[in-house]
């Protein structure tokens, strides 16, 4: 596995991810760039300097994500995996987008549908 | 038996193995170290005691040895005679085993030097070890996204963690 090109693709995905369940439900810009603000605040403090995180994730916050462009990148993640490894990341983006969904304590039929195609595409 | 010892034999029992049995044993072969010849000692003895003399004459062993030139007290060192005696005399004047113990021990400690190991490796060695292991932690933590992470799967999945986390705070607060 290329650590650096999977790590990288990883945190973009995050973000396309994270950006496209947290408006699912409504046209939300300020949540976009308040989820944007606080994801990269996480990865500098892990460490990344702003330059680093704005490279990979800065051209993310302004786009129209799609679900057919989250699940692409998905499988484009695991497939760089080994079968152990893509079993646990991808259990561990389906608990992400659960956290999302739910996080508002609001059964939303689009996000619903949303987590449902979701799975369906990488299960 | 020694020719030596059939002599000592020869005397002690005295009587018909008298001094003339002894002569005649040795062969009456040349000279002794006196410059006698066995003729003249034979002659002598007969006159002190003859061939008959019975045992117990005044003539003893050394002196019979000591006359003929053959003993340890002839002055002989070296013969036909002695030859059992002196190669175990001889030995332990060669061999001299006082001088091994004096030789190696002294010598051992200075060639080998055994001190001088334990300081030259560990000193030259061991920091080439630890060079080469630097660099390669060093390209670990680059693998890992130029020092964002240490790459791998925990990596992946702290980011994930950290989307789920933004995420969350993001939705339930935001409303």
């Amino acid at each position: 596995m290329e650590n650096v090109n999977v790590l990288e693709q990883v945190i973009r995905l995050v973000a396309k991810t994270g950006l496209y369940f947290a408006k699912v439900d409504g046209d939300y810009s300020e949540r976009e760039k308040a989820f944007i603000q606080v994801y990269m605040e996480q990865l500098e403090q892990a460490g990344g300097t702003k330059e680093e995180v704005e490279a990979i994730i800065g051209d993310i916050e302004h786009r129209n994500i799609t679900l057919e462009e989250v699940v692409g990148d998905t499988r484009q993640v695991l497939e760089t995996m080994t079968p152990r490894e893509a079993g646990i990341v991808k259990l561990t983006l389906c608990s992400f987008i659960d956290d999302i969904v739910k996080a508002d304590g609001e059964d939303c039929k689009a996000e619903q549908e949303a987590f449902e195609a979701w799975k369906a595409a990488l299960y | 038996m020694g020719l030596l010892e059939s002599i000592i034999r020869s005397a002690q029992q005295g009587g018909g193995g008298g001094l003339g049995d002894v002569l005649e044993q040795l062969g009456r072969r040349g000279q002794s170290s006196t410059g006698e010849t066995l003729n003249e000692i034979e002659r002598r003895s007969t006159q002190q005691g003859g061939t008959n003399a019975p045992a117990g004459s005044d003539i003893s062993i050394e002196d019979l040895e000591r006359q003929m030139g053959i003993g340890r007290n002839s002055g002989r060192s070296k013969g036909g005679y002695t030859s059992n005696q002196q190669p175990y005399q001889q030995y332990p004047q060669q061999t001299s085993p006082q001088q091994y113990p004096q030789q190696y021990p002294q010598q051992y400690p200075q060639q080998t030097t055994p001190q001088q190991y334990p300081q030259q490796y560990p000193q030259q060695n061991y920091p080439e070890p630890e060079q080469q292991t630097i660099p390669q932690q060093q390209e670990t933590e680059q693998q890992g996204g130029g020092g964002l992470f240490g790459g791998g799967l925990t990596s992946i999945l702290k980011v994930i963690g950290m989307g789920a986390l933004a995420a969350f705070v993001l939705k339930r607060f935001s409303k």
